[in-house]
């Protein structure tokens, strides 16, 4: 199967085998001019699945992520990676939430909407991708969405990221650029090559640098994304 | 003494950021931050080397007495140890 489809404002040609990912970035397709091509082979999927994590899995899923992972490898020489986080929009600006699988990014992304309703858009509830321009450090919504599928074919600036942990009490604190960096480097695609890594850290300095990235220590009460909200929004608690 | 093979350097602002892929990705994923004096020790690394050419090249580079730049080689080398970065 080929077609065209657009990621990050990037159009891209896909050379796939199975319909799992036709159906899965339906709402991506584009009919511009595309930018470069990604081919799938059967080899590349089989390499996949040896390599251990996904063994078992359908032959249609594991091409999704190989596609994901063959795109990430490109996407990065136009300033685009993927950071491993809950992205969601609140007036026109993106608020990324980040943290180790099962430490309750979707239970905080709920609590913003218990608190704040219909003001809480969702970007992607996974692996969204984001783009690093002189202008603007902006996220994307992705059809690679994780287990809630919480997506958008959508994108906005991202005002701040936050890292969660939890806690007794609700706690926030900003993080200099210098010790945000490793955090966001432990959720970040981890491209092959030595080049596409050096890029990669490059880019998290300069997200780092210039989006504000605090660190939230939090329970289950909407109270948390009342302080997460207030800090990342710049307003006083 | 040697690094493995895939251990990447990279300058952030005044930092030296080392990262990993390849074969050293296998025993090690996170992010090492060095100052200009651990750089400096680390870089050498890349080459097979000893403790004691480390400490002469400190000698020579820095004006520190033995003791110290011993010192300043043990805590990279066993930094560098302990996340599985040195060749065996």
């Amino acid at each position: 199967m080929t077609n065209k489809y657009q990621f990050a404002g990037i159009c891209v040609e896909i050379h796939h085998i199975y319909p799992y990912f036709a159906n899965q970035a339906q709402k991506y397709l584009s009919e511009k001019a595309a930018e470069f091509s990604v081919t799938v082979t059967q080899a590349d999927i089989d390499r996949e699945k040896a390599a251990g994590e996904v063994a078992t899995a359908d032959d249609g899923y594991v091409e999704s992520l190989v596609i994901y992972r063959m795109l990430c490898e490109k996407l990065l020489e136009r300033n685009v990676l993927l950071f491993h986080s809950a992205a969601i929009s609140m007036e026109g600006k993106a608020y990324l939430f980040t943290a180790p699988s099962g430490t309750g990014k979707s239970t905080h992304i709920r609590l913003w909407r218990k608190r704040f309703g219909k003001a809480v858009g969702i970007i992607n509830g996974d692996k969204p991708l984001i783009s690093v321009s002189p202008q603007e450090i902006r996220a994307w919504g992705t059809p690679w969405d994780g287990k809630e599928h919480w997506s958008a074919n959508t994108s906005a600036p991202i005002a701040a990221i936050c890292q969660l942990g939890r806690g007794e009490e609700n706690e926030i604190h900003p993080l200099s650029p210098e010790d945000a960096l490793p955090i966001l480097f432990a959720q970040t695609y981890r491209p092959a090559t030595e080049e596409g890594m050096r890029k990669t850290v490059q880019l998290l300095a300069e997200i780092a640098r210039r989006v504000p990235v605090w660190q939230l220590k939090c329970n289950m009460s909407t109270q948390a994304a009342e302080v997460s909200c207030a800090a990342m929004r710049g307003e006083s608690i | 003494m040697k690094l493995k093979d895939g251990v990447i350097f990279t300058q952030v602002a005044d930092e030296t950021i080392v990262v990993t892929v390849g074969e050293a990705a296998q025993a090690y994923k996170g992010m090492i931050r060095l100052n200009a004096t651990g750089a400096f020790i680390a870089r050498r690394m890349l080459r097979e080397t000893t403790r004691e050419e480390l400490v002469d090249a400190l000698l020579q580079e820095y004006a520190v007495d033995e003791e110290t730049a011993g010192n300043a080689v043990d805590a990279i080398t066993e930094k560098f140890a302990s996340v599985g970065l040195i060749e065996k």
